[in-house]
């Protein structure tokens, strides 16, 4: 799931590293006082331990296999900013040392699998738990759920840079990791019944409930990931259909190439439609970053004025 | 894969490996800048490209078939491109896909293969952090790098044990078994972290490390950057210029 260098284009790669900028500023400031009670080597200790959790590789079907990702895991035992931080540790590592994803696409990459799969994940391991229901299914659920979304965000932005096929990736995608996200889901679990029999001090419910910023914070998240899943796949299903017209033989060359740093659309009545796509993402994105930026500074004035 | 396989080359001694790590890390971002924002037609300037990262390894004296080996991970996410383009536009518009793809994603891992091949972490640490990257950042990092290599072989040492006594089991099983080790896993690195918090707070520890910053910038690294971007850039200017976008 981690993109390399140039599966990108411009736009995608702006966006997505200044969301995942902003939201790693926040967090730091959100560990501060943790970070404070120089707590550094355990934040650390634990970035470690999931970049060494993602090598237990479990076997999936046809002779394919997936890997522990360990976002709700880290948010449920943390706290979904230390593990927003623990995730952005390890993939800043991943890409620096390994390379193991681009540095064009690292703030992507934080994004799906940090932002996407840490707070979306807990969230709905927050909201599962807020209905009562036992801690091993909303723990399964959530991370189950992470996995699918951080698969799915993935498969947009290839598709939104013209690298992949929209509906193609992101059916594949998104079905192939919800069996991932099964492995994820039972292994969570019984992680956490481990961790439950030895130090079950550690499962005590995290500040995330406490603070109505930090769930207002999820919320936006979780609507911008709906929004930008939900928009795009609405409106280019005719698109997608016109596609398979065009495989059938109508295929036109005159259809522009969108993986170029700036497309120019010479042809607007042939692919206006993805065009229009294009342009609502963008001005959706926008208008999320300003939200969050707004949101920030609400936040930042608060703290600064208590 | 332990701590010493990654540091094979960074010991060598060459013209590239004596760079200011700053240096070298402003030109890996604007290498990979360039060649993720060159035209996907502009064959000529990834020919140019490749030439250039091939003189840098050359100069590094870091083997090419090290570094080819390396960067052989990108294989899969080629295929996976390679695969969707099925749905996508004419032959033709498939192949400069594919190309565009994997001429990018190469060249930019063989720039950071060659970086990190000759540049120790805890100086590229060092470097990033006088290029203002927050403090907290970098001393998170350093010591995530540290705890790395002893909790992957703790990871390798506790998969052995389970391969050893874990066969013939069905997946939900082998799903629990992978579980538990995550868990006890979690649990011994956690506890790891709360005794070498304890043991740096005795030692006076207040969040943050401070280490004498012994960089300098010379003549070379100026020099260095200069002539690189003076070859790059020339070339992605063409290439935007002379390359007819469709």
């Amino acid at each position: 799931m981690h993109i390399p260098n140039g599966f990108l284009d411009a736009k995608t790669i702006a966006v997505t590293s200044a969301a995942s900028a902003g939201i790693l500023t926040v967090s730091l400031k959100k560990t501060k006082a943790y970070l404070e009670d120089k707590q550094i080597p355990l934040i650390s200790v634990v970035a470690a331990f999931v970049f060494a959790a993602q090598m237990l590789n479990f076997p999936i079907a046809a002779g394919t296999s997936g890997h522990f990702l360990g976002a709700v895991f880290a948010a449920i035992l943390l706290g979904p900013w230390e593990a927003f931080l623990v995730m952005t540790l390890v993939l800043s590592i991943q890409c620096f040392v390994f390379q193991d994803g681009g540095l064009t696409a690292l703030g992507a990459n934080i994004f799906n699998m940090g932002v996407v799969g840490v707070f979306a994940g807990f969230l709905i391991y927050f909201f599962l738990r807020r209905l009562k229901i036992k801690l091993s299914i909303s723990a399964f659920i959530a991370s189950w759920a992470s996995v699918v979304m951080a698969a799915g965000i993935t498969a947009l932005e290839l598709a939104i840079s013209g690298t992949t096929p929209l509906i193609q990736s992101l059916t594949a995608m998104v079905s192939f990791h919800c069996l991932i996200g099964l492995g994820e889901g039972f292994i969570t679990v019984a992680a956490l019944s481990v961790i439950f029999m030895a130090r079950p001090d550690l499962l005590k419910e995290k500040a995330f409930s406490k603070k109505i910023t930090g769930l207002v914070a999820g919320l936006l998240i979780t609507a911008f990931f709906a929004a930008l899943v939900l928009s795009p796949f609405a409106s280019s299903l005719p698109d997608g259909l016109e596609k398979v017209a065009h495989n059938l033989g109508f295929i036109s060359k005159e259809a522009p190439s969108n993986f170029s740093v700036i497309s120019d659309y010479q042809f607007p009545w042939v692919k206006n439609k993805s065009l229009a796509t294009s342009i609502a993402a963008g001005v959706g994105v926008l208008a999320v970053l300003a939200v969050g930026s707004g949101f920030f500074l609400v936040l930042r004035g608060r703290e600064d004025g208590a | 894969m332990g701590h010493s396989y990654f540091d094979r080359y960074r010991q060598v001694d060459s013209f590239f490996h004596r760079l200011d790590p700053r240096a070298k890390l402003l030109w890996m971002f604007f290498f990979i800048l360039v060649v993720v924002l060159t035209p996907a037609q502009a064959y000529t300037a990834f020919l140019l490209y490749l030439l250039a990262v091939f003189v840098l390894i050359r100069l590094a004296k870091i083997p090419l078939k090290v570094v080819f080996k390396q960067s052989l991970i990108i294989v899969a996410m080629v295929l996976m491109v390679a695969f969707f383009s099925i749905f996508k536009g004419s032959l033709e518009q498939k192949l400069l896909l594919i190309f565009n793809v994997t001429a990018k994603a190469w060249l930019c891992l063989l720039a950071s293969i060659l970086l990190t091949a000759s540049t120790p972490f805890e100086l590229l640490l060092k470097g990033a952090q006088s290029l203002r990257v927050p403090q907290v950042l970098i001393t998170l990092l350093s010591f995530t790098y540290r705890f790395l290599f002893l909790i992957s072989e703790e990871v390798s040492r506790m998969q052995k044990a389970r391969k050893l006594r874990d066969f013939g089991n069905s997946r939900l099983k082998h799903l629990k078994t992978i579980g538990h080790i995550a868990g006890n896993l979690f649990v011994r690195s956690y506890e790891r972290g709360e005794r070498v918090y304890q043991a740096m707070l005795l030692r006076a520890f207040k969040g943050e490390i401070n280490t004498y910053s012994d960089l300098r910038f010379m003549q070379t690294d100026v020099g260095f950057i200069l002539i690189t971007t003076g070859i790059m850039l020339p070339i992605f200017i063409f290439s935007i210029l002379f390359t007819t976008q469709y």
